[in-house]
């Protein structure tokens, strides 16, 4: 497991530099409502990690090697995470800068950015099993659809009042994410299991 | 003990179906696994590392089921190379060392130096920008470096050339002077295999056509030249494949039901798998 | 121990280990008592199979020319050599025999035969 994440920490890192550049800049320039957007790039690295594997054919050789398939499923839900929460840092820093110069305050995109990790979460556990089961090429397609979702679900709570219900029951998101987060992982393992 | 035993596997695909092959790798020594492209090698030893499931059949690996929980434990003794290196192409030999080392309980960084230093392998140059003999061997390097009893090959020779197949071959040779190592290898280039290995398992068209010692197939086999008078001569026992040739016949025979009268040729390994997978030339 | 394996000879690898180092043996190349390379390491050395090499040790050792000791190798035999170049010497008569039966079929004389077993030693 540690090897895993290891792996495709150095993976990632090397690969994928440019866009570790792209999340503070899209902050800074885009504005608050770019949070979801940076927050599922970063939770898209498990698929880019699961892609990178498919092309080096790595996934072969690691059913083979001795990681048992709960390690191979969870390192890359991991990968995932963490990544995740490292945009989401990337971005609430960049905000606090540009927030510090115009004056205004970063309170909603604190709470956009806290949606958008439960969003991001809710892309890993959609979009992970059919990677698994599918492959990257044939699963990529979800990966746009959720953007596309993400991007105009962005847009409009940042112009109703509906954000402000959901802030006064963030409670329940996170515990529906988390349930949603332990089917998948479950559904993934089985599928990974030969 | 066999390091390997595979009982009565069968595996489908759609076109393909492996076909309830039996055949054991007694530990100690090193079995050839051969076959045409697409003869069901690949599928073999996906199923001993327990990486697809058969449909029917067991395979054991050191006496231990590999459908059992114990056999993640045991893939800590045993190395794999395939057909590629399968390494990340961004990485460079230190990340496989920190990479392995976290993987593997008895990884031993000084022999994984040894075989860097020994292959001549680049440090700090991406794998991606290695040759296809250069990668091999980083493979290789990683598959021993934790001491395996057992080692698996699918293919890992075949697309270089001979002076590097020859380096890697040596390898497994050293490998194998320890008598609790055993070695799996798969390739189409039979000739590689054909003085290293002790037992020869040949593939064709998913259907296990032979597993033998490989001393035994020699002496047992030879081809013979005749002409097309003398072929009706032959003994109909001796006769095991025949090919037409603008003389008369060449002859795969069995050596011990031909007589003095027939004098067999010079006979290859290849030239008895060649034979072997013309079934229609019975 | 110098054994030299030829692809390209009829002979099957573990017979050209078996007479190299029976001829090793008789010769004295190979003294009484001496311990033998051990089966796995010649066979990697020759880069051969190990069992092409456990059966040339075996024919060996059914023949009385090594015997082995569990756990330590294989060793050269006591041997008595007169006993074993007069068991050469059989087997030469015995060809000669096989060779004069055959003769005798296409009605050759021993001098014939003494020609050409010269001629065939001069060809070397």
């Amino acid at each position: 497991m540690k090897a895993l994440l290891i792996k495709d920490f150095l993976v990632v890192t090397r690969q994928m530099k440019l866009v570790l550049l792209i999340i503070p800049l899209i902050a800074i320039t885009g504005g608050s409502f770019m949070a979801p957007v940076a927050v599922i790039m970063g939770a898209a690295f498990t698929m880019t990690a699961m892609g990178f594997d498919e092309q080096t054919k790595w996934d072969e050789l690691a059913v083979m090697m001795p990681y048992t398939p709960n390690a191979l499923v969870l390192s890359k839900y991991l990968l995932g995470y963490i990544w995740m929460l490292i945009a989401a840092v990337l971005f609430i820093l960049a905000q606090a800068v540009t927030s510090v110069v115009t004056k205004s305050s970063i309170s909603d995109s604190l709470w956009l950015v806290f949606y958008s990790i439960l969003a991001g979460s809710l892309f890993i556990s959609v979009s992970t099993p059919v990677f698994f089961r599918y492959g990257t090429q044939k699963g990529r397609l979800i990966y746009f659809c959720f953007i596309a979702v993400a991007v105009s679900l962005g847009t409009l709570l940042k112009n109703s009042s509906a954000l402000e219900l959901l802030c006064s029951a963030p409670l329940i998101f996170i515990v529906i994410t988390l349930i949603i987060s332990i089917i998948s992982l479950s559904i993934s393992v089985r599928i990974k299991k030969v | 003990m066999n390091a390997i035993e595979l009982n009565n596997v069968t595996k489908s695909y759609p076109g393909f179906t492996l076909d309830n092959v039996s055949f054991s790798l007694p530990t100690g020594t090193i079995m050839g696994l051969v076959g045409e492209n697409g003869a069901g090698k690949s599928t073999a030893i996906k199923l001993i590392m327990n990486a697809i499931k058969p449909d029917s059949g067991s395979i054991s690996v050191f006496g231990v089921s590999n459908r059992s929980s114990e056999f993640t434990k045991l893939k800590q003794n045993i190395g794999v190379v395939l057909d590629e290196a399968c390494f990340p192409g961004i990485l460079n030999t230190d990340d496989i060392d920190k990479i392995m080392k976290a993987t593997y309980i008895n990884w031993d960084r000084d022999a994984y130096e040894k075989y860097i230093k020994h292959f001549d392998l680049p440090r700090g140059k991406k794998i991606q920008d290695f040759s296809r003999g250069m990668k091999m061997k980083l493979a290789i390097a990683a598959a021993l470096s934790h001491h395996p009893e057992l080692l698996i090959l699918d293919e890992a020779t075949s697309g270089l050339d001979p002076m590097i197949r020859d380096e890697i071959l040596d390898v497994f040779n050293d490998f194998t002077r320890d008598e609790g190592h055993s070695v799996l290898l798969s390739s189409h280039i039979i000739s590689d295999l054909e003085k290293i290995c002790d037992y020869i398992t040949f593939l064709h068209k998913g259907k296990l056509m032979l597993c033998e010692e490989k001393d035994v197939l020699l002496d047992k086999y030879a081809v013979v030249k005749l002409s097309r008078e003398n072929f009706s001569a032959l003994p109909e026992d001796a006769l095991i494949r025949r090919k037409e040739t603008s003389y008369g016949y060449d002859a795969l025979v069995l050596k011990n039901k031909i007589n003095s009268a027939f004098t067999p040729e010079v006979t290859s390994l290849e030239d008895i798998i060649l034979f072997m997978a013309k079934e229609e030339n019975k | 121990m110098e054994i030299i394996i030829s692809n390209a000879n009829n002979q099957p690898i573990y017979e050209q280990i078996y007479t190299q180092i029976k001829s090793l043996i008789i010769s004295g190349s190979l003294k009484e008592g001496e311990l033998l390379p051990s089966i796995r390491n010649l066979a990697k050395d020759l880069r051969i199979s190990v069992i092409t090499t456990k059966r040339a040790y075996d024919e060996l050792e059914k023949d009385g020319y090594i015997y082995s000791v569990a756990g330590r190798g294989s060793y050269v035999a006591e041997k008595n050599i007169e006993l074993m170049q007069e068991a050469n010497l059989k087997e030469i008569e015995e060809h000669i025999r096989a060779i004069m039966q055959l003769a005798s079929s296409c009605n050759l004389t021993t001098d014939n035969i003494i020609e050409m077993v010269k001629l065939i030693s001069e060809e070397g």
